[in-house]
C-alpha cells in the first residue's frame, strides 16, 4: 500500500499507456466517429494494462467507456452530451482528455483491485481474529499518532472497520508527503 | 463607441482566445513523443520539459523551423510554470512525480504544464488587446464604454460591483474586461 509501490506496480504502466496512445486528430466529426474512439481506445488501454492482450467487443468497450464518461461529466453536472460537445468542437481539451478521463478511471480501479488484494492477502475478510490482530499491530505502530480518543488497549473496538482506519492512514500519508514534496 | 467595444469582445471572446490556444496547445500536446512515463535522471528531465515547453511554444506561435533551441531559456520558465503549479520548490516536486511516477508522474507534469500555457498564453492575448483599446479611448469614452459594458453585461456581475454608481466597476475596468471571456466561457458550458 505504499505509495511508491503502487505507482511502480499500477500506475505506471496505465501512465505508459496513455502516453503511448497517440492521436492524429483532437475532435472527432459525429457521434458515431466518437462512439468508435472511445471504444477503441478503451480497448486498446484495457488490452495493455488489464486483460494483457485479450480485448472486449466493440460493443462492450464502447458501452464501457461511456460509463466512465458519464459519471466523470455528472460530477461537473454534465452528461454523455457534454462529452462528446468537447470531442466535437475540441473545447476543454477535446478528445485528448475524454481519453485521459478515461485512463484516469481505469487507472483508478486498478489501485482500487491491487488495494483490494493487498488486504485480502493479508487479512482474511471472514477472519475477525485476523482482523482484530492486524488492528492491534496497527495501534502497536502507529497510535502514538493517532487521535487520543483512539482506545489503544481495545483494538478489537475497531477490528470491523480495520480497512477504513487503514486507508484513511496511507491516505493522511500521502497527503502529508506530497506537501513536504512541494516545500 | 459601442461598435470599438463590441469588436474587442468579439475579439477577446473565449473562443477566439481560450478555445484557439488550448486547440493549437492540445494538437501540439498529442504530437510530442512521450514513450516513457518516468525519468530518472535529473539533466534527461529537464532536458524532456524545455523541448516540450519548446515544442508547444513552437504550436502556438506557429513557429517554423528556425525557432530557438536554447534548453536553458526554455527549462528556466517551464520551471517558473512548475513553481506556480507545484509550490516554491515545484521543478523538485515535479522530478520526484515524474521519477517514481507518484501524483500522477510524467504524465500529469506534462498535462499540468500544457494547462498552463494555454491559460497563460491565452491571458496575454487576452490583456494585451485590452490595454491596447483601453490606452487609445480618451476618458470620456472610457466612462461612455464602461457604462455600455454595465447595460449589457452588469447582470452577469456580482451586485456589489454594479451597485450605486458601480463605482468599484468604473475604477477597476479594464480589470473586469480581462476577466470577460472567463464569465463567458463559464456560462458557455451550461448546458452543454
Amino acid at each position: 500500500m505504499d505509495e511508491l509501490a503502487i505507482a511502480r506496480d499500477v500506475g505506471i504502466p496505465h501512465d505508459e499507456a496513455r502516453m503511448n496512445y497517440s492521436l492524429n486528430r483532437n475532435t472527432v466529426g459525429s457521434f458515431g466517429e466518437f462512439t468508435d474512439v472511445i471504444a477503441d481506445y478503451y480497448n486498446y488501454h484495457v488490452s495493455q494494462c488489464v486483460l494483457h492482450g485479450g480485448s472486449l467487443s466493440r460493443t462492450e468497450a464502447s458501452g464501457r467507456a461511456k460509463e466512465i464518461l458519464v459519471q466523470e461529466y455528472k460530477r461537473q453536472g454534465g452528461d454523455i452530451n457534454t462529452a462528446y460537445n468537447d470531442a466535437h468542437d475540441g473545447t476543454n481539451g477535446g478528445l485528448r482528455v475524454i481519453l485521459d478521463r478515461i485512463a484516469e478511471q481505469l487507472k483508478a480501479e486498478s489501485v482500487e483491485r491491487y488495494i483490494r488484494d493487498a488486504f485480502d492477502r493479508y487479512v482474511e475478510p471472514t477472519s475477525w481474529e485476523q482482523k482484530v490482530d492486524i488492528m492491534r499491530q496497527f495501534i502497536a505502530s502507529y497510535g502514538h499518532q493517532l487521535s487520543s480518543s483512539i482506545r489503544t488497549d481495545q483494538p478489537e473496538r475497531y477490528a470491523h472497520n480495520y480497512e477504513e482506519l487503514v486507508r484513511a492512514y496511507v491516505e493522511s500519508l500521502k497527503k502529508t508527503s506530497s506537501v513536504f514534496r512541494r516545500l | 463607441m459601442s461598435a470599438k467595444l463590441d469588436r474587442l469582445l468579439e475579439a477577446i471572446d473565449p473562443s477566439c482566445t481560450f478555445d484557439e490556444v488550448s486547440a493549437d496547445v492540445d494538437r501540439a500536446f498529442n504530437s510530442f513523443a512521450k514513450e516513457r512515463a518516468t525519468i530518472e535522471d535529473w539533466d534527461e528531465y529537464e532536458s524532456f520539459l524545455a523541448d516540450f515547453y519548446r515544442h508547444v511554444e513552437t504550436a502556438i506561435f506557429r513557429m517554423g523551423p528556425g525557432a530557438p533551441d536554447d534548453r536553458e531559456f526554455y527549462w528556466t520558465r517551464c520551471s517558473n510554470l512548475l513553481k506556480n503549479a507545484f509550490g516554491p520548490s515545484g521543478y523538485k516536486a515535479a522530478f520526484e512525480m515524474v521519477r517514481t511516477g507518484k501524483e500522477g508522474g510524467l504524465y500529469r507534469v506534462l498535462k499540468t504544464v500544457a494547462d498552463l500555457m494555454a491559460e497563460e498564453y491565452a491571458q496575454n492575448e487576452i490583456s494585451g488587446r485590452i490595454y491596447d483599446y483601453w490606452n487609445r479611448l480618451t476618458t470620456d469614452e472610457q466612462v461612455a464604454a464602461t457604462d455600455e459594458y454595465i447595460n449589457k453585461y452588469g447582470h452577469l456581475l456580482p451586485a456589489e460591483l454594479t451597485e450605486g454608481s458601480a463605482a468599484r466597476l468604473k475604477a477597476n475596468f479594464p480589470k473586469v474586461l480581462e476577466e470577460h471571456p472567463k464569465i463567458i466561457r463559464r456560462m458557455r458550458r451550461v448546458g452543454r
